[in-house]
């Protein structure tokens, strides 16, 4: 705006009537000082159409300066182009002007002088201005994005006047700065170690002693390395995950154990509390006979061990859940269904969280051992264990809905194909939700699998996606040493289901229609 | 407290079985042997049965087999349920009474009768032909309907040639409380009628082929009086029900 008024005021004083000419001098002058330096003194953003303005403003302030220079009103008239008498008028000499020019009288020539004064001042201010700008370092980070923007900005670039630019010089050692563009791909929601209790964080309602919980976990998780065993679940009540642990790994742990289980600190607690899970996994490798031995064995230790702490262990019953459960294994007929009913009469009226969540293994496994509607009661008694389970503080909800969950997908083996679809369906929004609210491994894989076996019982559209959402389950299943092999077994099971589905054969450009 | 046998030796009144005492008995037949020997009787099938029994439960038996399955039955089932026993040879229904009663089974039922198509009474070698010679007496018959059960969740017959007559005279039992059916085939030439009979009464059949030796008996013994024999059963349950033995051959 600052060159178009420029330009404008110059026209208007182009052809001033012989009375008038002083003062158009004077205001000439006074335009010609402040127009550049406004010009020189705004700070000019950094973009192509401004810099266009200014090479424009720079060449009508040098015609300007001409003009002045030669004052012949031929000369000014040659640039007014509504003029019928420039094609007449002879071309301007400087001399002749220069010449013209001293017959003027001191008092005109002051104002000329003072505007190019004005304005050679201006253009040094302006150019050193510039030269101090090119030399001061770049505080902003060079970025790719502006060369796609690039293409955007093509319209308003083809209106400016084309302007021969020096091209940007190349900066040296860019540091490239990625902005996010709406084409890149989104991230996946991945929980990398969901369930990590091998090195917990510090929490004062769980440290009863100054020594701490902690030293014991850590060795454990060292000795545990990438294969296990591990710990999993509550902090409180852990249970012991095998994993790809060989029996030389479980021993290790054993020694590790045992060494802390007379302690009366956490570390002794904790010991005690995994010691019988992990001497069932070591006797699961004997022969059956010896087996049952050793198992009778380890519960008669693991309750002297007990008797001998000096702090009763309220959910010590919790801890015998799997050892007793692996000796109830090993009976036939109806003993195991006799022991089974000693052992949930036990655990069914507690009110502890540890215990509670243990009777419900103790029905899922009698279930599991049932048929038709008895299995079917146990899953009901387990039903409304898990109900009492949510009304647990902290994550107890969450392992209520998996339950739930888990409950539902082994009801749905009760009955045929066509009326498991409904119980495999509410299953997995179970899951669903019990993964949204403790995004486990545990739950993760048990989506999986139900996922798994919705698509085996769905027509092929719907189990390709039945498929896709096993897939994912399994994978995040498998970001975790404890689950890895089986979620890895899950996955290769999907894609195995997946391939024998019948797809629909997609067109090529091969096909004539 | 011993008893002398014809050969001088001193042998125990009682057996300690798995689930129970049982009488002494004559070891001329699969299960007194097996009792003998391991303290219990064709196990494989209560881990089956056991599986599918809760408390409160009714159960009808044909066949005592020494009340050998009555023992655990009666526990599974508990105060709140009912065991009948119903065994038609004299001898063999007093033992199992003798065992019931050192038991003290008080929710079982025995019944001196053979369960047939009808009502009457007829020698026990025309109604099973397989029979050894000089067992043959007079048995009382009667229908599994006019024993006026209330309630009914298992129909167990162990007896061979035996099923045909007994779901025909047990039609209204069976369409009132529609149990479960659990039977041992009789044989190869009855096999396929036995099968159809029960189909007939709007059941679905799956085979059971147990092991008569269970390796882990309650006598722990290693040695297998019957190497490679099972039995020939099948368990059935109503079509229109909801339930799958997804893991058995169905008939």
């Amino acid at each position: 705006m600052a060159c178009h008024a420029t330009q404008g005021s110059s026209l208007k004083v182009s052809s001033p009537p012989p009375e008038k000419g002083h003062q158009a001098l004077r205001r000439l002058a006074l335009v010609a000082v402040l127009a550049p330096a406004l010009a020189g003194c705004a700070d000019a953003p950094d973009h192509a159409a401004e810099k266009t303005r200014r090479a424009r403003q720079m060449r009508d302030v040098a015609r300007m300066l001409d003009a002045m220079e030669s004052s012949h009103p031929s000369v000014v008239v040659a640039l007014n182009p509504t003029s019928g008498r420039r094609a007449d008028a002879p071309p301007p000499r400087r001399s002749a002007a220069l010449r013209k020019s001293d017959d003027t009288p001191p008092s005109r020539w002051r104002w000329p002088f003072v505007a190019g004064g004005g304005g050679l001042a201006t253009l040094l201010a302006v150019f050193m201005r510039r030269r101090r700008r090119q030399r001061a370092p770049t505080t902003e980070a060079p970025s790719v994005a502006p060369f796609f923007a690039e293409a955007t900005d093509a319209t308003e670039a083809t209106e400016a006047p084309i302007v021969a630019e020096p091209p940007p010089a190349p900066p040296v050692n860019p540091t490239w700065v990625y902005r996010k563009t709406s084409f890149e791909t989104p991230g996946l929601h991945m929980i990398p170690s969901a369930v990590d209790l091998l090195v917990p964080k510090y929490d004062p309602a769980l440290v009863d002693t100054d020594t701490g919980s902690t030293y014991l976990r850590a060795f454990l998780a060292d000795a545990a390395a990438g294969h296990g065993p591990f710990l999993i679940g509550d902090m409180r009540c852990p249970r012991l995950r095998r994993a790809d642990a060989t029996p030389s790994h479980l021993l290790a742990w054993r020694d590790l154990l045992m060494a802390q289980v007379d302690d009366d600190g956490d570390d002794g607690r904790l010991a005690r509390w995994i010691l019988p899970s992990l001497e069932v996994e070591l006797a699961g490798d004997l022969p059956h006979r010896d087996a049952v031995n050793r198992l009778a064995a380890i519960e008669d230790e693991a309750r002297a061990r007990n008797a001998r702490t000096t702090h009763a262990e309220p959910a010590f019953a919790a801890s015998l859940v799997s050892l007793r459960l692996a000796r109830i294994a090993r009976m036939s007929g109806a003993t195991r269904l006799f022991a089974l009913r000693a052992l949930a009469a036990e655990g069914s009226g507690t009110n502890d969280a540890c215990v509670l969540d243990a009777h419900i293994d103790v029905l899922l496994a009698w279930s599991s051992w049932s048929l038709a509607a008895t299995a079917s009661a146990r899953l009901d008694d387990a039903d409304a264990a898990a109900r009492r389970l949510a009304t647990f503080e902290g994550d107890w909800s969450a392992r209520a809905q998996h339950r739930h969950g888990d409950i539902r997908a082994r009801r749905a083996a009760l009955h045929r194909a066509s009326d498991g679809r409904h119980d495999l369906a509410e299953a997995q929004r179970l899951l669903d939700d019990a993964y949204e609210r403790v995004p486990d491994p545990e739950t993760a894989l048990l989506a999986a699998r139900t996922a798994e076996r919705r698509a085996r019982a769905l027509p092929p559209k719907e189990a390709a996606t039945a498929c896709s959402d096993a897939l994912v389950y399994a994978f995040l299943a498998e970001q975790h040493p404890a689950w890895r092999s089986d979620a890895i077994a899950c996955r290769h099971d999907i894609q195995h289901l997946y391939e024998s589905l019948p797809h629909d054969p997609s067109p090529t450009n091969d096909e004539t229609p | 407290m011993s008893t002398k046998s014809h050969a001088g030796e001193a042998t125990p009144p009682f057996w300690s079985t798995r689930y129970g005492i049982a009488t002494t008995v004559a070891l001329d037949n699969a299960a007194a042997r097996s009792l003998h020997a391991y303290g219990e009787w064709a196990e494989q099938e209560t881990t089956l049965l056991s599986a599918l029994l809760d408390e409160g439960q009714t159960v009808l038996e044909f066949g005592g087999d020494f009340a050998a399955h009555a023992l655990w039955m009666a526990q599974v089932v508990g105060p709140l349920g009912q065991v009948h026993l119903a065994e038609p040879r004299r001898i063999r229904f007093q033992q199992a009474c003798a065992n019931v009663a050192i038991n003290g089974l008080d929710n079982v039922f025995t019944h001196p009768v053979w369960l047939g198509r009808g009502k009457g009474q007829a020698s026990l070698a025309s109604l099973t032909p397989a029979g050894r010679a000089g067992t043959d007496e007079k048995v009382r018959i009667a229908t599994v309907d006019s024993l006026r059960l209330d309630a009914l969740h298992l129909l167990k017959i162990n007896l061979s040639h035996a099923l045909v007559d007994v779901l025909a005279g047990a039609g209204e039992t069976v369409r009132t409380h529609r149990p479960l059916i659990y039977a041992r085939l009789t044989g190869l030439d009855e096999a396929q009628s036995e099968v159809d009979a029960i189909k007939a009464l709007g059941y679905r059949v799956w085979s059971h082929v147990p092991y008569l030796y269970n390796a882990d008996n309650h006598s722990g013994s290693d040695i297998n009086i019957f190497p490679g024999m099972v039995q020939q059963n099948v368990i059935a349950a109503p079509a229109d029900g909801r339930f799958e033995f997804a893991d058995r051959l169905e008939l």
